[in-house]
């Protein structure tokens, strides 16, 4: 047998290989995975957008006006209120 | 012509998926599941590692969609992220190789179906893993030589190649399966 029959034999015998469908259980496997990626992209996107709402938001303190600042949340100065130092006290 | 219209909407679900679609994706891989299973298996030679790679394969192509430029079909990339995790995960499995613990432990089924496909299994899981994917491509999956070269990334002369020098190796492995 000449060396090109063997080719068309061997490419015929793998053309009549059987294929079996993806496995039920393998299938699922695969879309609970996506379900997980879907989830993370969502929960990434959630995040990215809150940063980036949070740094154009940014832009309007350093803008010099007033009111709540997103960056670290304080809505109000009573916290941070220093007490005179008494001289001499 | 339907296999148009089917490429126009993988096009369009991945373009949906990137725009932030949740099931566009989903749907897109369940469309082309039983072929990219097909390579897997036949690559990998074991339905395990074929879920593995196929896993880790689904999850690049749906981090990766945004980069896919159009220059192929959606199924032809699909394939190629499949194909090289598969190979990703021969090499792995060639540096790290370990001999089975009961080589006498496979069982012969009477069907003729299934000794051929484990003759062609066992025959393939023999030779270069280059030749084997050009082979599982153009051969079992009936892809043509210039789709298999845009699967693997390499030129149409060296799937052509590939695929003879498979064959060639594969011929003495199947003789007995070969011969009428």
């Amino acid at each position: 047998m000449s060396t090109h029959q063997d080719e068309e034999r061997v490419a015929e015998l793998l053309r009549s290989a059987p294929t079996v469908p993806m496995p039920s259980e393998v299938a699922e496997r695969l879309r609970a995975v996506l379900r997980t990626e879907q989830q993370n992209r969502a929960a990434g996107e959630c995040h990215r957008a809150h940063t980036e709402a949070m740094i154009a938001a940014s832009k309007r303190t350093a803008l010099g006006t007033f009111g709540p600042n997103p960056i670290n949340r304080v809505d109000g100065l009573t916290t941070r209120l220093r007490r005179a130092r008494a001289i001499g006290a | 012509m339907s296999a148009s219209v089917d490429e126009t909407s993988d096009a369009v679900l991945l373009a949906a998926h990137v725009r932030g679609d949740p099931d566009a994706f989903a749907e897109l891989v369940a469309r082309h599941q039983d072929r990219l299973w097909a390579v897997a298996v036949r690559t990998l030679g074991n339905p395990d590692d074929a879920a593995d790679a196929l896993q880790d394969a689904y999850i690049s192509a749906f981090r990766r969609a945004a980069t896919f430029r159009g220059d192929a079909k959606v199924s032809t990339w699909l394939h190629r992220i499949v194909i090289n995790a598969c190979l990703d995960r021969v090499r792995y499995r060639e540096r790290r190789r370990t001999s089975p613990l009961d080589p006498a432990d496979g069982v012969t089924e009477p069907d003729d179906g299934v000794e051929i496909r484990d003759a062609v299994a066992e025959a393939l899981s023999l030779i270069n893993p280059d030749q084997r994917a050009a082979l599982i491509l153009v051969d079992m999956q009936g892809y043509s030589v210039s789709e298999a070269a845009a699967m693997l990334g390499c030129a149409p002369g060296t799937v052509k190649s590939r695929c003879s020098r498979g064959r060639a190796r594969l011929a003495p492995l199947l003789r007995d399966v070969v011969t009428p």
